[in-house]
């Protein structure tokens, strides 16, 4: 392994890590509202819940917006990133999953953008968020600072599926569902659904996004009106 | 995107941060300070929704929506240190949208002793304790308490029913803070406010007149 090779998986790790600032520490993407509903009490139910987000949520919209990002970067393609980006978007129908995502998009971006040498794409990315052109929707920021860490789409696709995941194990601990053990157990099952997302979502079109969860985003709408809540989502 | 000057204010939880702004808030709106508070809640929006019922929606000092919740995951402590990026994300929209304003307000709610401010968030960290706690507290330490820009030990009413010695608790801060500044409050009958304001537009807004001042004689 050359040692540019190397730097470059320290990227993967360091963008995949949750001390990295992006805020994902906040959001429970529903897991509260289920919680809070008494809907969901042990480490199985969770490893259902991160499973069924991943393949009908997270994978098919996300995922595919992720792939195609790293691949238009790469080809400096930015006017199809910004277009990209107004779809994700449009597809967040729950205000505050759309909100969070924005968030967490825009800031890391930023602090990529303060970390890594000037990168074409990057900085182009980011003078149209300044100038309020472009939303910032976390997997189209997350496919930009992965092509400007030399990331490839598929360990790009499995470290964003991974973040997803230990957050919402994160979120799960702090609401008392699981224990720390069972934290890692979750994670461990939850690989091979990461798997199949990574190679199922890695060379679909941007024409081809869907998602379709219509119970698990009335409880994500749902946690909006709640007044005791730990969570942004 | 000017920056908007901004005071972090952290403390225990009860320690009465939200009594604070609520006390200070009406002083510096009197002078025609322009403000907006974002309170990180541990469980709750709770304080932040006595604070816009209180400072907005019954008093009319900010609109309400200059009042802002923010859900931290039960990390408050996160969202003002290791990773501010959703204050950060929230200050910006203040910054582009409300660019009149003098000063935000961030508020982490329930913390412990070892709580600071980022820099990068704020500019100024005032830190709350309350006799409650005991005469013991200032001289536990704690980057908090010795870290501050501004310490305030509150509720000093509570002093004789909890058998703290007010002394005591001076001695220990002047030990431990050297010559950084603390001040005594009572925020139920504004004791030290007045102080508090003072250091907040002397030490943060370096005695600047409100913007909307500064407008009125630029025209």
């Amino acid at each position: 392994m050359s040692t540019e090779d190397i730097i470059r998986e320290i990227g993967l790790i360091q963008i995949s890590d949750s001390f990295f600032p992006s805020g994902l520490y906040s959001t429970s993407n529903g897991l509260e509202s289920l919680f809070l509903q008494k809907k969901i009490s042990t480490s199985a139910e969770l490893v259902k819940l991160i499973s069924v987000q991943i393949e009908h949520q997270v994978g098919p919209s996300d995922c595919v917006a992720l792939a195609n990002t790293v691949q238009l970067a790469e080809r400096k393609s930015i006017g199809a990133i910004l277009e990209l980006d107004r779809t994700v978007f449009a597809m967040r129908g729950v205000r505050d999953m759309r909100e969070a995502s924005r968030r967490s998009g825009v800031q890391l971006l930023k602090t990529i953008r303060q970390t890594l040498p000037a990168n074409v794409v990057l900085d182009k990315y980011f003078d149209s968020l300044e100038s309020g052109t472009t939303p910032g929707m976390h997997p189209v920021s997350f496919g930009v600072c992965c092509n400007a860490l030399g990331i490839d789409v598929k360990r790009s696709l499995l470290s964003f599926l991974y973040g997803f995941t230990v957050s919402m194990v994160g979120a799960a601990l702090r609401l008392g569902i699981i224990q720390h053990v069972e934290g890692q157990q979750t994670i461990h099952q939850v690989k091979p659904v990461i798997a199949d997302a990574v190679n199922a979502n890695c060379d679909k079109d941007a024409s081809e996004m869907w998602q379709f969860s219509p119970q698990m985003e009335i409880y994500q709408m749902q946690h909006g009106l709640s007044d005791s809540r730990m969570f942004i989502t | 995107m000017p920056r908007i000057p901004r005071v972090g204010i952290g403390g225990p939880v009860g320690s009465g941060k939200s009594m604070l702004i609520e006390r200070f808030v009406p002083v510096l709106a009197k002078k025609g300070y322009s403000v907006s508070i974002i309170s990180n809640d541990v469980i709750s929006k709770e304080d932040a929704d006595r604070m816009r019922r209180n400072l907005a929606t019954e008093k009319g000092l900010l609109p309400e929506n200059l009042v802002i919740g923010l859900a931290t995951g039960g990390c408050p402590h996160t969202a003002v240190r290791e990773d501010p990026s959703m204050n950060l994300s929230v200050i910006e929209d203040l910054e582009k949208n409300h660019s009149g304003l003098d000063l935000i307000i961030i508020e982490s709610g329930g913390d412990n002793i070892t709580t600071t401010f980022s820099p990068i968030l704020a500019d100024y960290f005032i830190y709350v304790i309350d006799v409650a706690g005991g005469d013991k507290y200032p001289r536990k330490g704690g980057l908090g308490i010795q870290n501050c820009d501004l310490l305030l030990i509150n509720k000093i009413d509570l002093a004789d029913h909890v058998g703290a010695d007010l002394g005591v608790m001076r001695g220990d801060a002047e030990r431990l803070r050297a010559e950084k500044p603390f001040l005594f409050t009572n925020c139920k009958t504004d004791d030290g406010i007045e102080a508090v304001s003072e250091r907040i537009i002397h030490d943060v807004l370096f005695d600047a007149p409100p913007k909307s001042a500064q407008g009125r004689s630029n025209s």
